[in-house]
């Protein structure tokens, strides 16, 4: 699907969600009891309308545009997507990891998957060191120097 | 006491060792990330940000002024050496900067660059230190009515101003102020759209979306067009400085682009890439040697980096003295302020003038040191260039992570971060300006608050957002910045078309 096209799909879903969520706020106890919900609702409200204008262009500039203009701006899955889903993983499980087995540890790994991902298998000895010194200089700066207290790993000392 | 004496007890403290300490290493670290393509000053601020969070409020912001403006001289180096712009407002560098440095005037690109952002930041910071006072009193008659539309304003404009469909800037915008709404009303106590999460009922952090937008979504945007290895550059420099001829050349484009520039900065949504665009068609129209425009004119790169530097001063001033960012990376600075407890705004002004005449001292000090970083110590900082991106680029993640964690010390917020990261990537891949939302994400609050004190003490009634005059200026001025990218194209073709008309009945006759 064209990506022109589902974007303004998307932002009016968003608009009716939101506009619904709104106007189902909870009322306020003090004061009005709907003025919570005023300025969301009237936010969602132009969403709605902006994404209506939105869709009626983007239909429009189908129309004009031949096949393959069309067909350049739809949504592929293609190297760069995958690597985008890779780093989006690898930041869940960073997330995950970062307390349970400490800042250095989790960076390292987070780091050197994140160097292979950007830089090919090929640099693995490469990615290993750069992700052990960032890891390394990174605790000693923040947790050490600026009193950022990083978590530590079941070791103790990083 | 007057500007004057404020600025000489403001110089008393950013001439403290320690704090020309802070704003040098700022200046280098800016530097060397608004050298990396695409990483602008925005970027630069959001990913440098933990670095402030245990310094005082003076340092912290003397600090993150020399990461604003290291920045601002680091995406022009990369502009030159390889036609690839740090960000937006280094664009017109590329134009005659690299054709310099291909004909093997490397070091006058080089040096003229710092020189006219020099000249420019310095003229810019004088014309603040005068007017600055003077736009703050003024805004202390602000009520909640004229705050809201001065709100809605700087809004509209940036989102009208930006490049590409205009409705997608409002949706960002949109979007933005919809962020800002999660959380628990700080009026009612009324929790909402926090989904039953007890981490988001203090709301989402302003500066996760920032560093999240802006660092992460232009890391993964990176993925795209990340080159496998280093370019071709210079690594060599002969005495990187200007002859008395080029220097004849530039200095009437600095001056004349300098105020122009700061004066383009203070408007909400054109700031630094306007400035330098404008004002190299300025140069190139007024110049004797149009031709040689972007085959290498020095002046072609001299106007544009002086007008960015004076744009990315004047853009503090709505910032500091209403409290209103109007770019996305003045957005990032009014967040780091904020952080730091202080509330931008006229009462900054009167209550806080250590601070902020400190940071004013500090600019001019900034300024100095950033060009003495820039001239001789150029060919040293350009090696950066040299590392490949596929290794800058996971370090820059590895920095926005410990940056979003030093913030809340908590992990759920890197959900969030790479929540809004892919959210910034897929608004960039659908061609949806993402400063607007950045800027509706910080003043989204405050926004909110004037909207409903106004319509508290109105009860009710919204014509009060059209009672007094100044809301009325800005109501015109609102609906002005969103009919003025429509009008133009339309007054432009419509003078052309009567142009030619006259001209085919001169020639009928």
């Amino acid at each position: 699907m064209n990506i022109s096209l589902l974007s303004a799909l998307v932002v009016e879903l968003i608009g009716f969600i939101y506009t619904f969520s709104a106007l189902t706020l909870p009322s306020a106890t003090i004061g009005r009891s709907y003025e919570p919900k005023i300025f969301p609702a009237l936010l969602g409200i132009c969403l709605l309308i902006l994404g209506g204008v939105l869709i009626i262009q983007e239909i429009l500039a189908i129309k004009k545009k031949t096949k393959e203009e069309n067909s350049d701006n739809n949504m592929k899955f293609g190297d760069s997507e995958k690597k985008i889903a890779i780093t989006v993983l690898n930041g869940v499980v960073y997330a995950l990891l970062f307390n349970p087995i400490g800042y250095v540890f989790s960076t390292i790994l987070f780091l050197m998957v994140e160097l292979l991902t950007f830089g090919g298998k090929k640099a693995l000895k490469k990615s290993i060191i750069i992700a052990v010194l960032f890891s390394a200089i990174a605790y000693l700066i923040f947790d050490v120097g600026l009193g950022i207290y990083l978590p530590k790993s079941f070791l103790g000392i990083f | 006491m007057d500007s004057f004496a404020l600025l000489l007890q403001g110089f008393t403290v950013a001439m403290q060792p320690m704090n020309i300490l802070w704003v040098t290493i700022g200046g280098v670290l800016g530097t060397i990330v608004g050298m990396l393509p695409g990483l602008g000053p925005a970027t630069g601020v959001a990913i440098l940000l933990p670095l402030t969070f245990t310094m005082g409020p003076v340092a912290a912001l003397i600090t993150m002024c020399g990461v604003y403006y290291g920045a601002m001289y680091g995406g022009s180096r990369s502009s030159i050496l390889i036609n690839t712009p740090g960000d937006g407002a280094a664009i017109a560098a590329t134009f005659d900067g690299y054709p310099m440095s291909q004909t093997g005037r490397a070091e006058a690109a080089l040096a003229i660059s710092a020189i006219a952002s020099f000249f420019g930041g310095t003229v810019a910071t004088i014309i603040m230190v005068f007017v600055a006072v003077p736009v703050s009193r003024f805004a202390l008659h602000f009520g909640p009515m004229q705050y809201f539309l001065l709100y809605v304003f700087a809004l509209s404009a940036t989102a009208s101003m930006c490049e590409g469909n205009r409705i997608k800037g409002f949706i960002s915008m949109i979007i933005g102020l919809m962020i800002s709404t999660v959380g628990i009303d700080p009026q009612s106590g009324v929790n909402r759209f926090t989904f039953g999460l007890l981490e988001l009922q203090g709301g989402i952090d302003f500066l996760i979306v920032i560093i999240a937008i802006f660092a992460l979504g232009e890391v993964l945007k990176s993925f795209k067009n990340i080159s496998d290895g280093k370019k071709k550059m210079q690594t060599k420099f002969g005495k990187i400085w200007i002859s008395k001829e080029e220097w004849k050349r530039c200095i009437w484009p600095i001056i004349r682009s300098s105020p122009f520039g700061f004066l383009v900065g203070v408007l909400p949504g054109a700031g630094g890439t306007i400035a330098s665009l404008m004002s190299y068609n300025n140069e190139k129209q007024l110049s004797k040697h149009p031709e040689e425009f972007g085959k290498g004119a020095i002046e072609g790169v001299a106007a544009p980096e002086a007008a960015n530097n004076a744009a990315s001063v004047g853009a503090l001033i709505p910032m500091l003295a209403l409290g209103v960012p109007g770019s996305g990376t003045t957005a990032v600075m009014m967040g780091a302020l904020m952080m730091l407890g202080l509330q931008p705004g006229p009462t900054l002004f009167q209550q806080q003038t250590d601070i902020v005449w400190g940071l004013i001292a500090s600019m001019f000090i900034g300024n100095i040191i950033l060009a003495f970083l820039n001239i001789p110590m150029a060919g040293l900082l350009v090696r950066v260039l040299a590392v490949p991106p596929k290794i800058l680029y996971p370090i820059v993640l590895g920095l926005t992570f410990i940056g979003t964690y030093a913030i809340s010390y908590a992990t759920f917020d890197f959900f969030i971060l790479l929540i809004f990261g892919v959210l910034g990537y897929f608004l960039a891949k659908a061609k949806f300006p993402t400063s607007p939302l950045v800027l509706a994400v910080i003043v989204g609050t405050s926004m909110e608050q004037s909207f409903r004190r106004a319509y508290k003490v109105s009860d009710g009634n919204l014509l009060v957002f059209a009672k007094s005059p100044l809301c009325i200026i800005l109501l015109i001025l609102t609906i002005g910045s969103i009919l003025l990218p429509v009008i133009s194209p339309i007054a432009k073709s419509w003078k052309n078309s009567v142009m030619e008309k006259i001209a085919a009945r001169k020639r009928a006759k």
